[in-house]
Order: structure tokens, then sequence, then C-alpha cells
């Protein structure tokens, strides 16, 4: 019954997946919803590439998973990959549909799969893959991932005892993953940076005592939040040593240096932003793993050019305005774009515009995660004006004050569209719009108008 | 004024520490004591005008009740006294209960100075706007919870809500006020959201005609939620 399930599930997920791909559509979540509605056990039952690898985390997981997969293949695989695509139960059925021929028989080398990391518990064990990249984990939307050691939990139970961890050393939450199962893991690491800090600079630092035996824990190199080498001076529990570790970042750089069993070898840098080191570790740490030489992984990593940012910038006269990406309900997401913002030289407006999109227009959005959220970042002499916008802009504002900010230097603006004509240009270097996923497209409205403004004013 | 902290380290989920963070601000002079896992608490041994507990993971629940079984009987002597002031957001109201139910069926011992016991079902996650009278006051606010608690006695009830979920789907009653302790299930910038109950919370504390930081602010920011909560149709998730 269950052979008849599968291939009718298989024929009808191909099907939809055609067609839909007819009239230009992604098919990266339909075809496997249909698969799971007609084969429940579709995920466990259809027939899986020789090389599978998936990649979960609060963070970096879409990052990672298109390294891992443009190596892959650069390198001469066939690979099925759900980089545009959805990364629940139905959008890796979905992709594993694209896999496998008519007659059930996989047609890719390999598959490399970005999981949401709660959907883990409905994926993992069912798909076994031979490795799992877990990029960190941290504070995210309470509604959905409620807290950290959830979403270890989650994945702890998950991960089938066969899967290889690929783990972040750095980061003392998603480190002690696969510990109970005993799982096969392998730690990647960065021992020391240009940037680094003695004490912790984030309102939130997780994971700031010993889990043995909560005696404070000392960071010998402290990065963002709990990123960082940590020891506890009375029980001896420290941070995992790395398996492939860069030894030096400097702001400068241009080239890491990765030393695993003792040999150094050199990939490009694909981006200077630290977050963004940890994920081309990741992948290069994932990608030796599976059997790919340095020079394989170098060489392609050369191709891939330099990571895409998220921020997009237009200058006009002697203003850049600057669209920047900072994910609403996550605080850490949040908190590293101000960070961001707060180095950039020069006289600087910051417009938030994070409000959710969805809870605007049905509910009211809780919005305790401003309070994690390192807003104190912009008490600084170099930002000018902070202009809180959307419904929740009175809740900005107190936010704003609280961080030190100072009333004069605050402008509200329940209409996101009434920001660009109001907020200060003059005197002023640039303007950064800080915007939600789920507001890119107000985001860019208030851009294009403030363009206009700024271009009528020359 | 002594306020004493509990546990920043873990008690310190979904925004919580943004009372203690306001409550500085309106209490300039106060002291405000960070008590840390290995400390012994303040409040054992001298006194202090307010004891703060904020949300934390379930895990850490346990851990909390494991470091404060040794003072549950001062805890118990204080909140009888009504002279010490407690305030616990989020979960850290099921602490102060009799025990929480865990989702195999074990039971974790909690601290027994309410008269209340939780029971998790993890990993359903219950969210919920929440509006409600206290006394004479609107409270608003949000829960987002794995477990739901249950009391004995409804005369103990801190909140009855209007609008959302109460301390489990069968009630009307959010929270529980015994004295001068409250504990709700409300998480976040409780005192921030709602700032007659601040004021109410600092006249408990001595406080006479208590004036609030940015008192203009936060009063614009709370009419403005008190009417998007009662605009018909909301989505209360």
């Amino acid at each position: 019954m269950s052979t008849v399930r599968l291939s009718t599930a298989r024929v009808v997920a191909k099907l939809t997946y055609y067609l839909l791909r007819l009239i230009g559509r992604n098919a990266s979540n339909l075809p496997g919803w249909i698969a799971l509605l007609i084969c429940p056990s579709y995920l466990e039952l259809i027939a899986k590439p020789p090389l599978c690898v998936a990649v979960t985390g609060t963070n970096g997981k879409t990052t990672v998973t298109n390294m891992i997969a443009d190596v892959l293949i650069d390198s001469g695989y066939s690979v099925a990959t759900n980089r545009i695509g959805s990364n629940i139960a139905s959008g890796i059925a979905s992709t594993l549909t694209t896999s496998v021929s008519w007659s059930g028989k996989p047609n890719k080398d390999a598959c490399v799969l970005e999981v949401d990391e709660r959907a883990t518990r409905l994926i993992l064990p069912f798909v076994k893959p031979g490795y799992l990249v877990v990029t960190g984990l941290f504070r995210d939307s309470l509604k959905r991932n409620a807290h950290p050691d959830y979403i270890f939990d989650v994945i702890d139970t998950y991960t089938p005892p066969t899967t290889t961890l690929i783990l972040n050393a750095d980061e003392l939450c998603s480190a002690r993953l696969g510990e109970t199962q005993g799982n096969q893991r392998v730690y990647f690491g960065i021992e020391a940076m240009e940037s680094d800090v003695d004490s912790a600079v984030d309102l939130v630092t997780d994971y700031s005592f010993c889990p043995n035996c909560m005696t404070k824990l000392e960071y010998a190199h402290l990065r963002y939040h709990h990123i960082g080498r940590a020891g506890c001076p009375a029980c001896g529990f420290s941070s995992p040593v790395p398996d492939y570790v860069i030894m030096y970042v400097g702001s400068g750089d241009e080239a890491i240096e990765v030393t695993h069993q003792g040999v150094e070898s050199s990939y490009p840098l694909i981006s200077n932003a630290t977050f963004n080191i940890y994920n081309e570790l990741a992948a290069i740490a994932a990608l030796s793993e599976m059997g790919l030489s340095q020079d394989a992984i170098a060489a392609s990593l050369g191709k891939l050019g330099t990571l895409e940012s998220r921020l997009k910038s237009t200058t006009v006269g002697s203003v850049s305005v600057i669209q920047a990406m900072s994910k609403g309900q996550s605080c850490v997401s949040a908190t590293r774009t101000l960070d961001f913002v707060r180095t950039q030289p020069g006289r600087k407006v910051v417009v938030l515009v994070m409000d959710d999109w969805y809870d605007r227009k049905k509910s009211v959005e809780y919005v305790g995660w401003i309070y994690d959220t390192d807003f104190e970042f912009l008490a600084d002499d170099s930002v000018v004006q902070v202009v809180a916008c959307g419904p929740r802009c009175y809740d900005y504002e107190l936010r704003l004050l609280l961080a030190g900010i100072e009333k004069e230097r605050i402008l509200r603006c329940e209409l996101e569209m009434e920001a660009p004509a109001q907020l200060q240009i003059d005197d002023v270097d640039s303007v950064f719009v800080l915007y939600d996923t789920s507001t890119i497209d107000v985001a860019m409205d208030m851009k294009q108008a403030l363009i206009s403004r700024l271009e009528a004013r020359k | 004024m002594r306020i004493e902290i509990m546990y920043p380290e873990v008690c310190c989920l979904y925004g919580d520490k943004a009372n203690m963070m306001y409550l500085r601000q309106c209490l300039p002079n106060a002291q405000f004591i960070e008590t840390s896992l290995t400390d012994e608490p303040t409040f054992v041994s001298s006194d202090v005008d307010l004891v703060y507990f904020g949300s934390m993971s379930e895990k850490n629940q346990e851990l909390v009740i494991d470091l404060l079984v040794p003072y549950k009987d001062r805890l118990r002597d204080l909140i009888q006294a009504e002279q010490t002031a407690f305030l616990a957001t989020g979960n850290a109201l099921e602490i102060l209960g009799q025990y929480i139910k865990r989702e195999d069926g074990t039971k974790k011992e909690a601290l027994g100075v309410v008269d209340s016991y939780a029971v998790r079902q993890t990993p359903n996650r219950f969210n919920s706007l929440v509006l409600g009278r206290f006394e004479t006051m609107t409270i608003l606010g949000y829960t987002s919870r794995f477990s739901h608690s249950y009391v004995k006695d409804s005369s103990r009830c801190m909140v009855d809500v209007e609008i959302g979920v109460g301390l489990n789907p069968d009630t009307t009653c959010e929270g529980i006020r015994q004295g001068k302790l409250f504990a709700t299930y409300l998480l976040g910038p409780l005192l921030i959201a709602n700032p007659d109950f601040t004021k109410y919370l600092l006249t408990q504390l001595g406080v006479q005609s208590p004036v609030l930081a940015f008192e203009e602010e936060i009063y614009r920011a709370y009419i403005v939620k008190l009417a998007e909560y009662r605009k018909p149709g909301i989505e209360l998730e």
C-alpha cells in the first residue's frame, strides 16, 4: 500500500511541479504539500541522493545552503536544493521530488536542504541527512520559536544519531547538540579577531553561566551576544576545540586561513561581516567533511564573488540613502544592524520601519523584543535623528527615550510615507532606512520619496 | 528603597528586562540588586522593598526552583507579612506555585508559596493578546507560553480578562494577586505598557503621588494601544 501511495504521490507531485513551472511559478511548496497529503510518509520513503546535507540555525542558513550548493555544482555535482523555496516539510518534499526520476530513482548526486529550525522535527528523522550544519542558535520570534533552549531540544531530539553534525564551537548553545546521542561532531570556530572585545556589549548575552556549576563564564574572546570562546574558571568547562579554525581575522583581510589537522589552507573571504565569516567557515567545514579538496572549495568560493549585500545605497548630492535589512521580532538580527549603523562614518539619520506588516493589519504587534535590542547604539553624537515609523511608533519612541536618546532627536511618523518629507536632511551625510522582510515595499517607497526630495533640493 | 532582581542571567526572556530598565528611570535613587545564580538572595537576610522575577526557559524554571527551595519558608513569610512586594512576569508565575506537571506526566515540585499548579503542553505554544480589569484599572499585555496554570481560589485572581485568555482557556482569571504579590503570565514590558499599574505598584512600595518617567509618552502609547486592542475582529494571536 505504501508503495502505491508513494508512487502516486511522486507522480502527482512531479506533474504539479512541471505544470507550475510551465506557468512561471517557483513550484517550491505545492508539489510537496500534495505529495505529503497523498503519502504522509513521503519524506521517509522517497529515495534520496547519495549525498544529503541539511542546514539549520537562527541566522545564516540561506547563505550557507547557497554556498554549499554552489560549490558542489561548480565541482560537477548535480544538486537539488531549496534555495528559492520553502524550508518546512512541504518545501523539502518538493525539493526531493526534483531529485528523483518519474520511476523514483535518484537523478541527482546531492541534495542541500535549508531547514527551518522548528520544522526539523518533521524533517530530520525521515530525511536522515548525512550532515547537518547548524549555524548557531539565538533568540528569535517568541511566538514561534520561544527561546533557544526550546529550539535546541527540538533539533537535539530529532537529529538521527547517524547524522554528522557540523557545529559552531563559538556558540555555546548549538555546540552542545548531539552530546546525548553521541553523534559525530565537527566544530568550526575563530580563534581571534581584530574586533574582539573583553566583555559583553549587548543587552542579550545568553549562556553567560557554566552549564555544569553555574559559575559566571569567562570569555577569552567575545564578539557579539554570546558568540566567543568561553571557559569556566571553577570547573574547567570550556567551548569545544574547533576542528576547522581561523586563527586570526584582521579588518582589511581579503582571505581567511583555515587550519585543519595542522594544515593551513587559504580561502577567499567573500564578506568581512563577522557573521558571514562564520557562514563561510561553516560551509568550508561541511564541504571538506564531504570529501571536497581545499583547492576545489577555494576555487569555487572564488567564483561566487562578494555576497550580495542586504544594503542598497543611493547617493544624491552629498547624502547617501541606505536601505538596510533589519529582521523584526529578532533582537539579534536587529542589534547587528544597529551596530553596523553606529560604526558608519558621518552624521546619520536612522529611520525605523520594522513593524510587522501582518500584525498591523489584523492584530497588535507584541514589541517586547525591542527591549532585547540594543537601541542604545543609536545614542551617539553621530546619529542626529531617529525616526520611528508605523503604528508602533509610540512604543519605539519610549524605547528610544529609555536608550538615552534625547526627545528632540526623535521624530514619530505613524504614517510611514510622512517621514521622507519631515526628516532632517540638512547637515546629514546618510539616511539609513531599517526595514523588516515584511516592510520592504514601504521602505523602498520611502527611499524613493526621499531621493526625490533630495534631488529637488539640488 | 531596595529592589532585588532575581537571577537576571536566566530570568530575562521576551523583553522582561524592560520592567527593571523602566523602574530604574522612575526610581533614580533606589538601589537595584542583581542576584546572580551563585548568590544567596538578598531577601533572605535583609529587607528589600520589591523582588522581581522575569520569564525564563522551562529548563531554567527547574534550576531556579532548586536554587530557591531552601528559602521557600522565608519567601512565604515575606509574602504573608505583606511588607515586601513581589512581581513575577511570564512563566515566573509557575515557580511560585505548588508544582509544574511536565509533558511526560511527571511533576516538578515548585516553591509552593501560592496555591496554583501548572501543566506544560510543549510543543503547543499559546499566544494571545490580553486585556482585562485590575481593581479600577485596565491592564493590557501579551502572553506566550507552553503551559497553563490552575488556581483553586478565584479570589486570588489578579486580572479579570475581557479580551484574550486567562491562566488557562477555561477561566477569565489572569494572574495571581496575594497581598503585595503580583504574578502574571503577561510578559515583556508590563510596567511600560501599563502606566496605571506601574503607579499603583509604586504606591505599594511607599512612593507618595508617584510620577512616572516619560509619563506623557507612556500614557500616549497606552491610550493608542487600548484603542487597538478594542478594535472589533482583532486577531488575538
